[in-house]
């Protein structure tokens, strides 16, 4: 139904947006807090939890692994026609499919139309 | 260097995906898969007995009492390290085998090293049961296996790592979800089986080591099985249903969610416990945040569902696929409740933790797995079909039946015991009240079991029935309904 595509990526795009307002932003806070805590138990103003600060500098170190990633990826340029590699995925996974003979006789074009992008 | 997410022109061999046959320069090493996925099968019957036999202890009926090896608390151990490497870590094994090639449209890094993995990992499974059974437990949750298994499965886990790595990193451009979720997992199961398996045995004591056992248990089954079921299901639900993912963007958001408040999930297990309180707090709020995350996967999911709803009717994977994700949502709400100071105070250490245990790791990661083999394994074993039909639908309602009768017991009993307790009843009656529970747990846990049975009955028939009538390569459209079963 292509006249409901405008539609469909509207709805999309809005769902990104409410999770990413809605749980991103309250986690980043919390996140900050955190953080605060930690450096408060770390400089010693509280003697309650020292012995807390490696299981959480191990949290840390992963988190740290994560940003890079995310850095990574952002500047690599991952992110920017997002919904592409569905597309490229299914055709991929048709193709090999269809090389080995077993054929997709429900495939609908109107799902999957080439690499075209919804973004 | 490849761009993966140009569409390819030409096609590598898949390696005889349908006919399974050998032959070099194939995409996928469909002998392997098979012997995972019956390997994993093994383990699911060896550790659904195992449960099967320590439920009996609850029920004051061992038959196998006064023999050091079975011991009720060793087969508990060979029961729980069973389901979480036997099973599920030996499915998803053969899973990748599938996935990161023609994800990738490369081979694993070496065919060689695959199987030196495969029998490595099986090598190490049955060193931890005899170990398990010989009493060579270490003290520590999800950690038991023997301490000299350690290193070795360590050193499995990081070759596991290469050898997918290798395909991954070739490839360049967006990355499709799924890519996202399997390097991730391959990184965070090293690190986590090393944290859990080390520090607490060689560097930490007292509730510094008993939070990095927290950390360890959550990052477990959220940075190791978690996002393998998750990438398997943003692979697998499109390619059946033939449409893709209802919103890629979504996805990621899923999984960048995923991948920085999991890890701080971990002192949930340990609320109330002399970890300061703004840990316990962290660990809260970050656990509810998470749900929010499973809620974007889920939106998705039947986002993408929408207009092709017949095929829970006729597709058996798809129906075990989405069966498992209304488990996902339901635990995961009930988790929302469960990891409250509120109810902490009543049902932690009671069946309710059991029952969401079961839940969320047979009726969710379980369910996708078996949804999994009956959509794979007649490709892989070279057959056009499965040996019956009817045997899937029997397989899937006796499981999703029992295992729904056995959340829900364990969870009402879990509630019981809580509130008596809350109440100081004395310990005896509280055991008479939960006993009625505990039979209703073996009850449908042997119906469980027969449904196994079923299934691997089924795959047992399909192997020695008759091989595909054309070659590998020329499978009628007709044997996907093998796996789409009307
Ligand atoms: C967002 C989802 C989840 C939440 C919020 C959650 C929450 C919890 C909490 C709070 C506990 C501790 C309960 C207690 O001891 O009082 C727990 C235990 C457990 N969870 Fe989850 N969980 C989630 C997902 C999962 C998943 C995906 C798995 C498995 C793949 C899993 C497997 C387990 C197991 C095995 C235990 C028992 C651990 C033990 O032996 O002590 N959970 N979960
Ligand atoms: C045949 C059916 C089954 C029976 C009768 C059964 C029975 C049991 C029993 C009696 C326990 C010990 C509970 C306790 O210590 O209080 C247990 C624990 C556990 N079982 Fe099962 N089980 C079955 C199937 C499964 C399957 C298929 C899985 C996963 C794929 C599984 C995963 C677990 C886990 C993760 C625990 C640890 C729970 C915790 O520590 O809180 N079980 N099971």
């Amino acid at each position: 139904m292509p006249a409901a595509a405008p539609d469909k990526d509207r709805a999309q795009r809005i769902t990104l947006i409410v999770f990413l307002v809605v749980f991103l932003l309250p986690a980043a806070v919390g996140f900050a807090i955190k953080l605060y805590e930690f450096m408060a138990v770390a400089n010693g103003a509280t003697s309650e939890g020292t012995f807390m600060l490696v299981p959480v500098l191990n949290y840390f170190i992963v988190f740290m692994g994560m940003l890079c990633m995310l850095a990574w990826a952002t500047t690599n340029g991952m992110f920017r026609d997002i919904e592409k590699p569905k597309f490229d995925m299914l055709e991929r996974e048709r193709q090999l499919d269809e090389s080995e003979g077993v054929l997709w006789d429900v495939f609908s074009s109107d799902n999957h139309s080439s690499n075209k992008s919804t973004d | 260097m490849a761009d993966t997410t140009a569409t390819p022109t030409t096609m590598p061999a898949v390696g005889g995906g349908s006919g399974g046959q050998g032959g070099d320069g194939k995409l996928v090493e469909t002998t392997l898969v098979k012997w995972h996925f019956l390997m994993g099968i093994a383990f699911l019957l060896v550790s659904m007995l195992a449960g099967l036999l320590y439920s009996m202890q609850f029920l004051q009926h061992y038959p196998l009492k006064g023999i050091a090896i079975f011991s009720p608390g060793r087969w508990r151990f060979v029961h729980t390290n069973g389901v979480a490497y036997g099973f599920i870590a030996n499915v998803f094994l053969g899973m990748l085998h599938w996935v990161v090639p023609r994800l990738t449209l490369r081979p694993v890094a070496s065919r060689a090293l695959s199987y030196f993995i495969f029998f490595t990992w099986q090598g190490v499974l049955v060193a931890t049961v005899v170990g398990l059974l010989l009493g060579e437990a270490q003290a520590l949750e999800w950690g038991e296996t023997p301490v000299w298994i350690d290193p070795v499965a360590l050193l499995g886990l990081i070759l596991v790592a290469i050898n997918f790595f290798v395909p991954m990193m070739k490839t360049t451009g967006p990355m499709y979800v799924t890519m996202w979720y399997f390097m991730a997992a391959f990184v965070w199961t090293v690190l986590v089986y090393a944290m859990g398996n080390f520090l607490p045995e060689y560097h930490m004591n007292g509730v510094a080591a008993g939070a990095i056992g927290g950390l360890f248990i959550h990052d477990l089954v959220g940075l190791f099985v978690t996002p393998l079921g998750w990438g398997m299901m943003y692979y697998f639900v499109p390619i059946i249903l033939r449409k893709p993912i209802w919103s890629h963007g979504l996805s990621l958001v899923g999984f960048w969610g995923l991948a920085f408040f999991y890890p701080l999930n971990g002192i949930h297990h340990f609320l109330y416990t002399p970890i300061p309180m703004f840990l316990q707090y962290g660990a809260v709020i970050s656990t509810i945040a998470v749900e929010l995350v499973v809620t974007t996967v889920i939106v998705n999911f039947f986002m993408t569902l929408r207009g092709s709803g017949d095929q829970l009717r006729t597709s058996i994977p798809i129906r075990w696929f989405y069966t498992g994700m209304v488990f996902y949502f339901t635990t995961c709400l009930q988790c929302a409740f469960q990891t409250t100071l509120t109810f902490q105070k009543i049902i932690h250490f009671t069946d309710w933790v059991v029952g969401h245990a079961h839940l969320v790791m047979f009726g969710v990661f379980g369910f996708w797995l078996l949804g999994l083999m009956v959509y794979l394994l007649p490709r892989v074993m070279g057959r056009d079909r499965w040996y019956s039909e009817s045997l899937h639908e029997w397989h899937y309602w006796i499981t999703a039946i029992s295992m729904l009768i056995m959340f829900f017991d364990l969870t009402i009993a879990g509630l019981i015991q809580g509130y008596m307790w809350r109440d100081l009843a004395p310990w005896e009656e509280t055991l008479r009240a939960s006993a009625p529970f505990w039979l209703v747990r073996s009850i449908s846990g042997t119906a469980m079991i027969f449904a196994q049975f079923i299934f691997a009955y089924n795959v047992l028939m399909t192997l020695i029935g008759k091989r595909a009538k054309q070659p590998a390569g020329e499978v009628s459209p007709a044997s996907q309904e093998g796996y789409a079963t009307a």
